[in-house]
């Protein structure tokens, strides 16, 4: 097994605000994710999901518990820069992160924070930006990109810094079917490189390819498996108000209806493959 | 569409101006808004029009688009030769009922419609010639330089560019909240000014309160990316002086020069 690159204590969050005063975001949650893993995270609304990614950057910090990202404990402040470079995020809103009016200034601006010389920024800019397959559009204006583009140079803005470890909080939900594909492309090849990747979202079908799934209820993690683990139970999954994605939905029904198929089909290839088997 | 706002008008050209370092540019416009207040007589602000438009011709930005910097501010230049041809006291030249024009006036508004000309187009001069963000990284070095703000210089930068990054966006946004209020009745193009005014009011909160929304988003953006301020950063690019913003210094001063000159000229020409 890898080292363990996130790990998670007994960790709850309380948010107190004058509306709500006293909730519990998470529960004490325990939880470890190795190196080079894709962990997708969903759940409904309020589930706790998203306060768990800004733990996990030390945005916040946990009301009780603990949270060690590459071994650094996130509560202690000596650590806070540390960890941020260790494991960085990639936000919901595209508009919102941009800060530099130009975009490779803001691929620059990581690296910038980061106190490294500027020959080595401009490479690390340049590299990024042709990861992310927007090295063309440099010198461009964030208002004359596409929200998916946008996205595209917020993952340059962060990959530009070297991480080991990105966080993707519902990146994909303001965007168009084209630009959530290319995202998810993205971070697949990122994984593939040894970057660890967790993405959080709505969307099962987005994460089917996720080398482990954390279903996450009510401040507590309610499921946690690979994806053909996870998806071989739909209606656990429907009791949960989960969607399941469209192949694993008709192959359920299917085999309902009484066709000899496997429980556990992720992708069109595999339900075919299944199809052509019976007799 | 409200889409291509553009901030600081940047015209692009690749003209020696435009490859001068920002903090030239700068200085030079600062001088020559200075020196438009030291020149005295019309030899001064004929001298000033003449480096002006040396320096129009060198930049290869279209002279329409230079002059179309003006047209805001006509209104302004305007008022400025009225109020001064009404306002100003000395001896009458021109007696209408109550209003008296004096020759000091018409000097005083001359005076002054040629100075108000000269220092607008001046600046845009220097918006159409610099990038923004070259801009901002010139403004940044040079507060450096400047006693009690040299501090806070990286502070002032980064809100200015960060401004400057947000405008589009929420013209944008507030494009779209008109749009959802007419859609629901509000009317924007009454003729009387005081409902058109008071109809601008609910586009206010929504567009305060998702301004406030996104700068939460984007100090939590910037915050995950390790920005810890001014202290410890680097930069990408590092302004350098070059061979040719020497030059430009030699010749701004030379240019100043001689518009300090015609404070000499004796022989008037109005």
């Amino acid at each position: 097994m890898n080292k363990k690159i996130i790990e998670l204590r007994d960790v709850s969050f309380v948010y107190d605000s004058e509306n709500a005063p006293g909730v519990k975001a998470l529960d004490e949650v325990s939880l470890d994710i190795y190196e080079g893993e894709f962990v997708g995270i969903v759940g409904k609304n309020g589930s706790g999901k998203s306060t768990l990614a800004k733990l996990l950057n030390a945005l916040i910090l946990p009301s009780s518990g603990k949270v060690f990202v590459g071994g650094m404990d996130s509560a202690d402040p000596q650590y806070t820069t540390d960890i941020r470079k260790v494991c960085s995020m990639v936000f919901q809103n595209p508009d919102n992160q941009m800060v530099a009016t130009i975009v490779e200034e803001d691929t620059a601006f990581g690296p910038e924070n980061l106190g490294l010389a500027p020959d080595k920024i401009r490479r690390r800019v340049d590299e990024s930006l042709k990861a992310v397959g927007m090295y063309d559009f440099k010198d461009k204006k964030p208002h004359q990109l596409s929200g998916g583009q946008k996205q595209r140079v917020a993952i340059a803005g962060v990959i530009a810094m070297h991480p080991q470890c990105i966080v993707f909080d519902e990146s994909t939900a303001m965007l168009d079917p084209a630009g959530r594909a290319d995202l998810i492309n993205i971070m697949h090849t990122l994984n593939s490189e040894g970057v660890t990747v967790i993405f959080i979202t709505h969307y099962m079908e987005e994460i089917v390819g996720a080398s482990r799934i954390i279903v996450m209820g009510d401040g507590k993690i309610i499921g946690d498996g690979t994806p053909r683990e996870i998806f071989s139970n739909p209606k656990w999954l429907e009791e949960n108000r989960l969607s399941v994605p469209e192949i694993v939905a008709l192959s359920t029904a299917l085999r309902e209806g009484g066709l000899d198929i496997p429980p556990g089909i992720l992708s069109e290839d595999e339900l075919v493959e299944a199809l052509c088997r019976l007799k | 569409m409200k889409n291509d706002v553009v901030v600081g008008q940047y015209y692009p050209t690749n003209s020696v101006i435009h490859r001068l370092d920002p903090r030239t540019k700068i200085m030079s416009t600062l001088l020559y808004i200075v020196f438009l207040f030291v020149a005295k007589n019309i030899w001064g602000y004929i001298a000033a029009l003449f480096f002006l438009s040396l320096a129009v011709i060198v930049s290869k930005v279209p002279v329409g688009y230079v002059l179309r910097g003006l047209k805001g501010v006509v209104f302004i230049v305007c008022m400025t030769l009225v109020f001064n041809l009404i306002w100003t006291p000395g001896e009458a030249l021109l007696t209408l009922g109550p209003i008296i024009i004096t020759r000091q006036g018409v000097m005083a508004s001359i005076n002054m419609a040629f100075r108000l000309l000269l220092l607008i187009t001046g600046t845009s001069m220097m918006s159409l010639c610099t990038a923004t963000i070259a801009l901002t990284d010139g403004i940044e070095a040079l507060i450096k330089k400047v006693p009690f703000l040299g501090k806070v210089s990286h502070e002032i930068s980064m809100m200015m560019s960060i401004a400057l990054r947000f405008i589009p966006s929420l013209t944008e946004e507030l494009d779209r909240i008109m749009k959802a209020q007419k859609s629901r009745g509000a009317d924007f193009e009454s003729k009387n000014l005081v409902k058109r005014i008071k109809s601008y009011v609910p586009l206010l909160v929504p567009l305060f309160v998702s301004a406030f929304q996104r700068a939460n988003d984007l100090a939590m953006a910037m915050e995950a990316r390790c920005y810890k301020g001014g202290e410890g950063r680097t930069r990408l690019r590092i302004l350098k002086y070059q061979k040719i913003d020497f030059a430009a210094y030699i010749i701004v001063a030379l240019a100043m020069g001689c518009i300090f000159a015609t404070r000499y000229i004796p022989f008037k020409l109005i």
